[in-house]
């Protein structure tokens, strides 16, 4: 009997360690004193709170080669109710080229010139503040990115644009122009963002700053009109955004109010002057920054490791009606256009695609358009105008037209990657192989062959025209770049 | 009070209208011991933690990364943010963790600072690596407890044996975890992982606890990856806890800002 009562009690023993055997050792457990409540130090504080890099690289072609460079240190600390950022980036952009000067068409001149340029800049420098729970308040110099597209956004492309020099970039931010702001953030909800903008002066880009047709001028009757550059000033100059963000649990959606200018391209419009006796009409020649209103609407449904996005802006844009010698047309701009031959529409920038980051391979590839309507303020104007061509105005509408960035990981990590670009990005239109990688958590490399026409390039290709003639330098065309970075 | 089980740091939570007790006298189920192990953790409802987190991989390469944790419990949330701060390439890198009652899952957020923006972690994200650790983003953001039923296995004189299990196999990647918890500081000492096929997948060893600010709080953990042979540990290098944290430091603002 007692032999059979042991057998009972055995059995669940046994069947009991062998569910024990997967527990393994438990370790006695250290109890730990001297770890309490401690402070940071300071090695923690310093890695924490302050950041920069330098970095170079070099551009080969068969009659180009450039150098450029860059300098980017930054501090930003967040104390109970304030936080401070301030970055500064110093930049070089160093083209030796050759050219080629034309005057009346002819081929006047020829040779090797060396063309660039040098800044210093405070990126981001800003105080922000808490004045209430949930609500942010924020002054000075802000890099502003909007947009969920992540490698170029039409939304995004309402602000204005800082070509960075260091070559091919998909990153939004890269090639932001930093603006003085004055913004207010709200969160109602934890996951509803309201944010105001006030942008108290017009900023006109580096690049920009470059084209300078000032000196071009057209005779009429004996005198010479210069064309003239407007850029908002004073009173004037100031811009406003209002934008909401939505990070609902299964999808991100934003909506964003434009009140500025057309901030990235300069608008050329010409304005009627007179018509001399037998000849043609006369215009005087203006380009510069418009007041632009704009409307952006974004959504992002992620699936799994790709994401479904669809942005559209519709914007203030300008048709430029070819007047030419008909007295009727101009009379139609005189009435209801005061006197201007480029005529208010809106733009439609549309663009929807992908962004996809596998374990082992990403892709961003989107099909963008543009699209025109006419403005019905302009309702007028257009009444007149068809009645008097018969057949509608057919707008200068864009194909719609592919943005592609793939590639694949070297590894799990993600640090470093090849891949092929092909579109237009925020800096640059074109096609890239390029290749990258990290040699430590300091040191970064990267390669690159393409065929592309970077913005920056576009303003220094302009730098040598005049009145008598142009220069055309030889640097847009296929180049490889070698560039190096290490983060301070 | 959210119901729910955080992997790493391992604080469990679940809300009972009687609260078990240690006492070997008293029979506890499973539930009973995650819910000690979650009063514990929650005898202070906020802390802050700057964490030395070091990647080893099957060659025994090292990759070291620091992170501050901040963590704050309420009646009908729970949410948490991390921000890395070392290595450079990772710097900026943040991760926030919302969780309330009404929500069937947490919600992760991911702030990329190099592209100013603000990305949501797919639920198949969250089965990822973390920052190429051998934790989860899952692990971090933690199971809600009601994911997982729990069985008392055993338990001997210092440690309780329990066994979970995933009410929805399909929405998990694991088949089964298993703790070990000790019944003197009413922390996991050990949580053993099992995939989908039932194979160990990783095993975690909380091998140091503090007592901060009257709080049992495990300082170092250690995860080995039995199926990569890679592991991960985790060293807090400070540690506060009942300090004050605002509700908005943890919402998509603090994410952006902090």
């Amino acid at each position: 009997m007692l032999r059979f009562i042991f057998i009972l009690c055995a059995v669940p023993v046994i069947l009991f360690s062998q569910v024990d055997d997967d527990w393994g050792d438990i370790d006695d457990v250290e109890l730990v004193e001297d770890v309490v409540q401690t402070n940071e130090s300071f090695s923690n504080y310093w890695d924490e709170h302050f950041y920069g890099s330098i970095s170079g690289m070099y551009s080969q072609g068969a009659r180009h080669s450039r150098r450029a460079s860059e300098l980017k240190l930054g501090f930003n600390d967040h104390w109970r109710t304030v936080k401070l950022v301030v970055e500064g980036a110093y930049r070089q952009n160093i083209v030796q080229t050759e050219y080629e000067t034309f005057v009346d068409d002819a081929l006047d001149d020829s040779g090797e010139v060396e063309l660039g340029y040098d800044s210093f800049k405070f990126r981001q420098a800003y105080v922000e503040m808490y004045p209430l729970q949930n609500m942010t308040f924020s002054v000075g110099r802000h890099l502003t990115v909007w947009g969920q597209l992540e490698v170029f956004s039409p939304v995004d492309y309402l602000l204005p644009i800082d070509i960075n020099p260091m070559g091919f970039s998909i990153v939004k931010a890269d090639n932001r122009m930093p603006q003085t702001t004055v913004k207010l953030q709200y969160y109602p909800l934890s996951n509803l963002e309201l944010t105001g903008y006030y942008f108290p002066f017009f900023e006109e880009n580096e690049l920009m700053k470059s084209f300078d047709f000032t000196d071009f001028y057209d005779n009429f009757n004996g005198q010479r009109y210069y064309i003239r550059k407007v850029v908002p000033s004073d009173k004037h100059e100031a811009s406003t955004a209002f934008r909401t963000t939505w990070y609902a649990s299964s999808f991100t959606a934003a909506v964003t109010y434009f009140d500025g200018f057309n901030n990235l391209f300069p608008v050329f419009k010409e304005k009627y002057i007179g018509t001399a006796t037998g000849e043609s009409h006369f215009f005087q020649q203006e380009y510069g920054y418009y007041k632009k209103r704009a409307l952006g609407i974004e959504l992002s449904v992620p699936f799994g490791q790709l994401s479904v996005k669809g942005e559209v802006s519709i914007s203030d844009d300008y048709f430029n009606v070819d007047v030419g010698n008909s007295n009727d047309k101009l009379e139609i701009i005189n009435t209801y256009n005061h006197g201007y031959s480029s005529v208010p529409i809106y733009l439609t920038f549309y663009g929807v695609g992908i962004d996809a980051d596998f374990d082992r391979w990403f892709c961003n590839f989107y099909l963008l358009g543009l699209y025109y309507f006419r403005n019905p303020e302009m309702n007028d104007f257009w009444s007149a105008y068809d009645a008097l061509i018969q057949t509608p105005v057919k707008f200068n509408n864009a194909p719609v037209f592919p943005v592609l960035n793939i590639g694949r990981y070297f590894n799990n990590e993600k640090k470093g990657a090849y891949g092929f670009a092909l579109g237009y990005f925020t800096g640059a239109l074109g096609a890239f192989i390029y290749i990258s990688n990290q040699i430590n958590e300091s040191w970064s490399w990267g390669f690159s062959a393409d065929v592309a026409a970077s913005l920056s390039d576009v303003a220094l290709f302009q730098s040598g025209s005049s009145q008598d003639g142009y220069t055309e330098y030889k640097f847009v065309e296929p180049k490889l770049t070698f560039g190096l970075g290490y983060k301070l | 009070m959210v119901k729910t089980v955080m992997i790493w740091g391992l604080i469990f939570s679940h809300m009972l209208v009687s609260a078990p007790t240690n006492d070997d006298t008293v029979a506890l189920t499973g539930v009973d011991v995650m819910t000690l192990v979650h009063q514990e953790s929650q005898k202070k409802s906020t802390r802050k933690a700057v964490v030395d987190m070091k990647i080893y991989d099957d060659k025994e390469r090292e990759r070291r990364r620091y992170f501050n944790y901040w963590t704050k419990y309420k009646a009908h949330r729970e949410d948490s943010l991390i921000k890395f701060f070392r290595p450079k390439n990772v710097k900026g890198t943040s991760l926030l963790t919302n969780s309330n009652k009404k929500a069937d899952e947490k919600q992760q957020w991911i702030y990329l600072p190099a592209f100013k923006s603000v990305k949501r972690l797919s639920s198949s994200d969250k089965n990822k690596s973390f920052m190429g650790s051998d934790f989860t983003y899952s692990d971090i953001a933690g199971r809600k407890l009601s994911q997982d039923s729990h069985k008392l296995i055993k338990q001997t004189d210092r440690y309780y044996y329990v066994e979970s299990t995933p009410v929805d196999l399909e929405r998990s990647i694991y088949s089964t975890i298993r703790y070990v918890v000790s019944k003197k500081y009413n922390v996991i000492l050990k949580a053993i992982f099992y995939d989908l096929t039932g194979e160990k997948l990783k095993t975690l060893s909380n091998s140091k606890i503090s007592i901060v600010n009257g709080v049992n709080v495990v300082m170092y953990s250690e995860m080995i990856n039995h199926q990569t042979n890679g592991k991960t540990l985790l060293t807090v290098e400070s540690m506060k806890v009942g300090l004050k944290i605002k509700d908005d430091l943890l919402t998509i603002k603090g994410l952006k800002t902090q």
